[in-house]
C-alpha cells in the first residue's frame, strides 16, 4: 500500500506533546489495528457474538493514548475510490482471499506461519467501517468522509490550516501536498517485529515537505514523477528502477524523457494531476465533543464485551485531559 | 539610562499586576512613560500595562526597552513601605533599588530569555459593564467557594457571574441600576456568556480590587477583558483572559 519512496525521505523525531491537532487516514490505521491487534494463531479479538473486534480496541486504547499527551484528532475515512486505482483494488481483493486460504489452512495446521497470512487477510468491511464510526462519535472525535482518497482530504485539511499534521504510514499525502506528516502515530510503543521473538519501540516520525523538496533539491512535481516512476496505487512501477535510480532519473532527465528512452508508454501526466488537485471534500465540520460515557461503554462493554474496568479506567484519564483541553488559547483570535 | 523615582505603593501595585501574568517582563522604558505587554507561556492570558511619566516623581529616561525579573523585584520591594519613595536607576544591564537606607543591585535579564511580545487578539465583544473592584473581587472569591470556573454574562444589560460546581451553584446578577455603567456594544439584548477559569481570575481580582471600578467586556465565548487604572489615573492596566468551553 502507497508509494515506496519511504528511503528517499528525511525525517526528524517528534513527540506527540508537540502534536495539537491531526487529520488521520482512517483506513490506513484502522488496517494495522486489524492486522497487527491478533492472537498468535492470527485470529482477530472477536466479541461473544463472533464479530472481529480488533479494530474497535485499537480505535479507543490507542485514540486514548493520545489524546492523553494533548493530541486532538480527527479520523478522515475513504470515499469512492478513483478510477484510476480499479487495478490495484481488486489486485488487493485477490492477494487477500489467498491469504484468508493461506491462513485457515496454516492455523488447522498449528503453523507458525499463520499470523504473517492472517495479517494479509484483514479487510475493512461495513461492519468494521460502521462500528468504528459509532466509536469515534461516542469518543466526541469529528469524523471527515473524503469525497475519493482519505490521504488527499487529509493533506488538504492539513495545508488548508484546519489541523496541524497528516497522519497515515503512507506518504502519498506527501504528494497530495501535506506539509507536515506524522507516521507511527498511532501504533507508537513497543511492537513485536512478524515473524521473529524480537521487539522493537516504534515512535512517531515527522516528515515535512518543504525540507523533503529542499533536500532532495527537487518540486513537488518532481517528487510525484519518481514516484510514480517508482510505482503507485494508481500504477505499475517501471521494471528495474528503485527510489535512488528514479530520484536521478527525474532529475537528469524528466520522466518523460526516462519512459521514452525505457520505451514505456504511461499517461503520467492524468496520475500527476490526481495527486496536484485530487477530488476533496470542502464541507467538514471538525468539532470536538465531550465523551458521551455511558454509551461508549454501552457500546464497548455491553454489545462488544470489552473488560469493563479497562474501559472505565481509560475514560478516566482521557476525560481529565479533556477537561484541561476545554481550556482556549488567546491565539484563536489573533 | 533610566533615573526614575516612584511612590512604594504605584510601584508594588504595578508589579503585582504584571506577576499575576508574567514572572518576566519586557518594558519599554518610553519618554512618555512606562509600557508593557507579555502573555502567560500558554497564551492563555495576557496583560497591557501602560504607566505614564506622571505617576513618577521623577523620571528621565534615554527610552530603552529591558527586561525585569519581576519576582525578584516584588520580593525586594515587599521590605519597602507603601509610603516610601522608590529611586531607580538602570545602567549597563543592572537595575538599582533604593529605598530607606536600602540599596539593592540586581541583574536585568536577557532580552532572549523570554518570548516576543505577543500579539493583541481582536475581541469583538458584546456588552462593556463597569462595577467596582471590590464587588469584583468579591464575586470572584465567593464563585471560588463552589467551583473552578466562573461565567460572566449579560441578558440584555443585566449583568451575571455565575459558577457551577457539582453541586452547588453560586450567582450574583446586577442590573443596570446596580452598575456604575452597562451598555451593549453589540446593539442586541439576547443573553451572551462566557467560562472562565478562575485560576487566572481570583490573581487578577487582587489587583483589581484594589481599584475602584473595574471595566469588564464580555461576549459569547470570546475573551474577557477586564481593565482598571491604578495611581490616580496615571496608569492602566488590561487584562484578556480566553474562555473555557462550555461542556453541551
Amino acid at each position: 500500500m502507497g508509494v515506496p519512496i519511504g528511503d528517499l525521505l528525511p525525517r526528524t523525531k517528534i513527540e506527540l506533546e508537540q502534536i495539537d491537532s491531526v487529520a488521520i487516514d482512517a483506513f490506513n490505521a484502522i488496517y494495522q489495528f486489524l492486522s497487527i491487534i491478533r492472537q498468535r494463531d492470527g485470529t482477530p479479538l472477536m466479541d461473544d457474538a463472533g464479530r472481529i473486534t480488533s479494530h474497535l480496541s485499537g480505535l479507543f486504547y490507542r485514540t486514548a493514548h493520545i489524546i492523553e499527551a494533548g493530541v486532538r484528532p480527527v479520523y478522515v475515512f475513504d470515499g469512492e475510490p478513483p478510477e484510476l486505482k480499479k487495478d490495484t483494488v481488486i489486485k488487493r481483493k485477490v492477494t487477500r482471499e489467498r491469504a484468508t486460504q493461506e491462513w485457515l489452512q496454516a492455523r488447522a495446521e498449528g503453523r507458525v506461519d499463520a499470523f504473517k497470512y492472517a495479517q494479509a487477510s484483514a479487510r475493512l468491511d461495513e461492519q468494521v467501517l460502521e462500528s468504528s464510526k459509532a466509536l469515534l462519535r461516542y469518543l466526541g472525535i469529528p469524523v471527515v468522509n473524503a469525497s475519493s482518497e482519505g490521504e488527499a482530504q487529509a493533506a488538504y485539511m492539513t495545508s488548508k490550516g484546519d489541523v496541524s499534521f497528516t497522519a497515515s504510514q503512507d506518504a502519498d499525502a506527501l504528494l497530495f501536498g501535506t506539509p507536515r506528516l506524522v507516521r507511527n502515530l498511532t501504533i507508537t510503543g513497543r511492537r513485536k517485529l512478524p515473524g521473529k521473538n524480537v521487539y522493537v519501540h516504534i515512535s512517531p516520525e515527522l516528515f515535512e515537505l518543504d525540507d523533503i523538496l529542499a533536500s532532495l533539491e527537487i518540486n513537488r512535481e518532481q517528487l510525484i514523477e519518481v514516484s510514480i516512476l517508482v510505482g503507485t496505487d494508481y500504477n505499475k512501477g517501471v521494471k528495474g528502477i528503485g527510489p535512488k535510480k528514479a530520484l536521478r532519473m527525474v532529475k537528469s532527465f524528466g520522466i518523460q524523457r526516462v519512459l521514452d528512452n525505457l520505451g514505456e508508454s504511461l499517461d503520467y501526466e492524468r496520475i500527476k494531476q490526481f495527486f496536484l488537485d485530487p477530488d476533496v471534500n470542502h464541507e467538514y465540520d471538525l468539532k470536538w465533543a465531550p465523551v458521551k460515557e455511558e454509551e461508549l461503554i454501552s457500546f464497548l462493554c455491553d454489545e462488544h464485551d470489552f473488560s469493563r474496568e479497562r474501559v472505565e479506567n481509560t475514560l478516566q484519564r482521557i476525560t481529565g485531559v479533556q477537561h484541561e483541553a476545554d481550556q482556549r488559547s488567546l491565539a484563536q483570535w489573533l | 539610562m533610566f533615573k526614575a523615582d516612584i511612590l512604594g505603593e504605584t510601584l508594588k501595585d504595578g508589579i503585582e499586576a504584571l506577576t499575576i501574568i508574567v514572572d518576566e517582563a519586557r518594558v519599554h522604558l518610553g519618554k512618555d512613560g512606562v509600557y508593557a505587554r507579555n502573555a502567560d507561556p500558554s497564551y492563555v492570558a495576557m496583560v497591557q500595562f501602560e504607566l505614564s511619566a506622571k505617576a513618577f516623581e521623577n523620571y528621565e529616561t534615554d527610552e530603552e526597552v529591558v527586561t525585569l525579573d519581576l519576582k525578584k523585584m516584588q520580593d525586594i520591594l515587599e521590605l519597602a513601605n507603601r509610603t516610601d519613595v522608590i529611586q531607580m536607576a538602570i545602567d549597563d544591564n543592572r537595575m538599582a533599588l533604593s529605598f530607606g537606607d536600602l540599596k539593592y543591585t540586581i541583574a536585568l535579564l536577557s532580552p532572549y530569555s523570554i518570548k516576543k511580545e505577543p500579539k493583541v487578539p481582536k475581541v469583538e465583544s458584546a456588552a462593556h459593564v463597569v462595577i467596582t473592584g471590590k464587588e469584583f473581587r468579591w464575586a470572584v472569591k465567593a464563585a471560588g467557594k463552589v467551583s473552578d470556573n466562573i461565567a460572566l454574562g449579560c441578558a440584555n444589560t443585566d449583568f451575571f457571574m455565575e459558577a457551577l460546581g457539582d453541586a452547588d451553584t453560586m450567582r450574583l446578577e446586577l442590573s443596570k441600576d446596580q452598575l456604575v455603567d452597562v451598555s451593549r456594544t453589540d446593539g442586541k439584548s439576547d443573553e451572551v456568556r462566557s467560562l472562565f477559569s478562575l485560576e487566572f481570575l481570583i490573581e487578577m481580582s487582587k489587583a483589581v480590587g484594589k481599584a475602584s471600578e473595574v471595566s469588564l467586556d464580555i461576549g459569547k465565548n470570546i475573551p474577557l477583558k477586564v481593565g482598571f487604572d491604578f495611581a490616580d489615573g496615571n496608569g492602566s492596566v488590561s487584562y484578556l483572559l480566553a474562555p473555557r468551553i462550555e461542556q453541551e
